[in-house]
């Protein structure tokens, strides 16, 4: 991604933005809100168009060829913040088998598919449930699945952790672990909760009212003081909320 | 306030799920022919109760169907009631409210007519589509291929939101509760639902931008297609039984007379 660049009708706008994230890595876009992460997303999937500047994916430029982009979107997974925007079939299992069946491949390839991907999310038990009744983390596991069908090798996570419990982000970053080691997924990830970034990005890159702050190794970025101003630091916090 | 969709549960299992989808959208067309050609009344009476009496026999639920058009009659009265006061000459009756009004049995066997007519016809079609699941009725549509594939998409994501606009409706009226809105008259609490109906389908357009979006992005071309099922003979035979049921009720004269007579013999 070069020297990209992008407005809204409003005054908001992504000024030179340029990042390239590594094969099977962990790449954090990070900011606080409202500062362009999901907006950087949906350039990248050709959902927006760039008013300057280039996207290379794989190797290949992104362009408006609708042939070009549905070849590419294959091998992208794109999980949305809110569940609710994305399921949308009568139970789980049909919604998981949306994606395959886009590709067109024999029925039994689907079914086979839409066990695996089952069973990658731990939502076996829930296949033929409506996906109305499922909690939060149920149902981002259930979208998750609907992506994994079609075998992409970068998977774009808009807010992946927001409004989970420890014990469903923990399930969650199991699942993405095993996925980045077993079928070698690239993951692209927005947040910005701190813990994260240090703990689990390879890289990291910092978005300020659309413009780059920073782009690096996470343990040099969160030591920048210009990013902790921004970002702000559980430090700062506890300087609110020191009980002694 | 739960809104329910006519469809059925994927899990309920009834006669009609042994039937292609398809055929279960074509059926209800065919078989209303009897209500678009017959013009004897008690031959459109007998049709409706044959039709309840079957749809009670196979265990589908026809009181609940009953249920679902209820909201329909005040509209067929509407249609129907005045009829019998201007339609006919033959004096029935006559009514004496101030002006004097006659009630023709002309008019009143049309109106009955019309009536059973479109209540026939309604429960009919309540009774296949109730039969059917969201995804077979998808199904059915992408298979008639008459149907435009981008429709079919705006179908799905219209049906998707319905259910959720309802119920953020309710949650937004909640809200207000809790926070302490005191809904003094009817009248206030229509206004507030139509002022928060307006913002939520605002707000669900923007968000059936985004489910489009995210089905854009998993492939979707305009064709959603869940597993389907194949065609069977069964499924033709059945379309042929009901054809000829329907062409033996309106060409065999004798059997419509043996109705009538049956008919008139307890009612009238
Ligand atoms: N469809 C849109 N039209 C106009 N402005 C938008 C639109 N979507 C987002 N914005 C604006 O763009 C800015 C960045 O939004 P977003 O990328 O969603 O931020 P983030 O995901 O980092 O919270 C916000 O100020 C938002 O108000
Ligand atoms: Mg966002």
């Amino acid at each position: 991604m070069e020297n990209l660049s992008f407005e809204y009708n409003s005054d908001f706008s992504i000024e030179n933005l340029s990042f390239k994230i590594e094969e099977s890595s962990i790449y954090a876009l990070t900011g606080n809100n409202g500062s362009g992460k999901t907006t950087v997303l949906r350039l990248l999937v050709g959902l927006l168009k760039p008013k300057e500047g280039k996207i290379k994916i794989f190797d290949e430029f992104l362009t408006r060829n609708r042939n070009q982009l549905w070849k590419l979107r294959q091998q992208i997974g794109f999980l949305f913040q809110n569940p609710d925007d994305q399921l949308f079939a009568p139970t789980i299992r049909e919604d998981i088998g949306f994606g395959a069946r886009n590709l067109g491949l024999e029925e039994s390839e689907i079914n086979d598919r839409v066990e695996w991907a089952l069973d990658a999310v731990n939502l076996t038990q829930y296949g033929n449930s409506s996906p109305y009744y499922l909690s939060w983390g149920q149902k981002k596991r259930a979208a998750l699945a609907g992506l994994l069908v079609m075998r992409p090798k970068l998977l774009i996570l808009d807010e992946p952790f927001a409004n989970l419990d420890f014990k469903s982000i923990y399930n969650h970053l199991q699942i993405f672990n095993t996925l980045k080691k077993e079928q070698k997924m690239t993951i692209l990830f927005t947040t910005h909760n701190l813990f994260f970034i240090e703990n689990w990005a390879d890289k990291m890159l910092v978005l300020n009212d659309g413009k780059v702050m920073f782009e690096g190794l996470p343990e040099e970025g969160l030591k920048n003081p210009k990013v902790k101003e921004v970002l702000g630091s559980y430090t700062e916090l506890l300087t609110l909320i020191d009980k002694k | 306030m739960d809104i329910e969709l006519p469809f059925k549960h994927e899990t309920e299992k009834n006669f009609l799920s042994k039937i292609h989808p398809l055929i279960r959208v074509f059926l209800p067309f065919i078989l209303v022919i009897p209500f678009i050609l017959l013009y004897d009344v008690y031959l459109v009476i007998a049709i409706t109760l044959l039709s309840f009496f079957l749809n009670l026999a196979f265990n589908l639920h026809p009181f609940k169907i009953l249920s679902k058009i209820k909201a329909l009659i005040p509209f067929i009265l509407l249609i129907t009631i005045f009829i019998p006061f201007y339609v006919g000459n033959t004096v029935l009756f006559q009514l004496n409210i101030g002006i004097t009004l006659n009630i023709y049995q002309e008019g009143l066997t049309l109106a009955l007519t019309l009536f059973f007519r479109i209540f026939g016809a309604a429960f009919i079609f309540m009774t296949f589509l109730t039969s059917l699941t969201y995804s077979e009725f998808i199904e059915a549509l992408t298979k008639l291929r008459v149907v435009p594939p981008f429709f079919i998409g705006s179908i799905v994501i219209m049906l998707h939101y319905i259910p959720i606009l309802a119920m953020s409706n309710k949650k937004v009226l909640d809200a207000q509760d809790l926070r302490g809105k005191n809904f003094t008259s009817y009248w206030q609490r229509i206004k507030a639902h139509a002022f928060i109906m307006g913002k939520n389908v605002v707000h669900n357009m923007e968000r059936s931008e985004k489910l489009y979006e995210s089905l854009k992005l998993r492939g979707f071309s305009g064709r959603i297609t869940f597993s389907s099922k194949k065609l069977k003979l069964v499924d033709i035979l059945m379309v042929l039984l009901f054809l000829s049921i329907i062409f033996a009720l309106i060409y065999f004269i004798h059997i419509k007379q043996i109705q009538i007579e049956v008919f008139q013999l307890f009612i009238l």
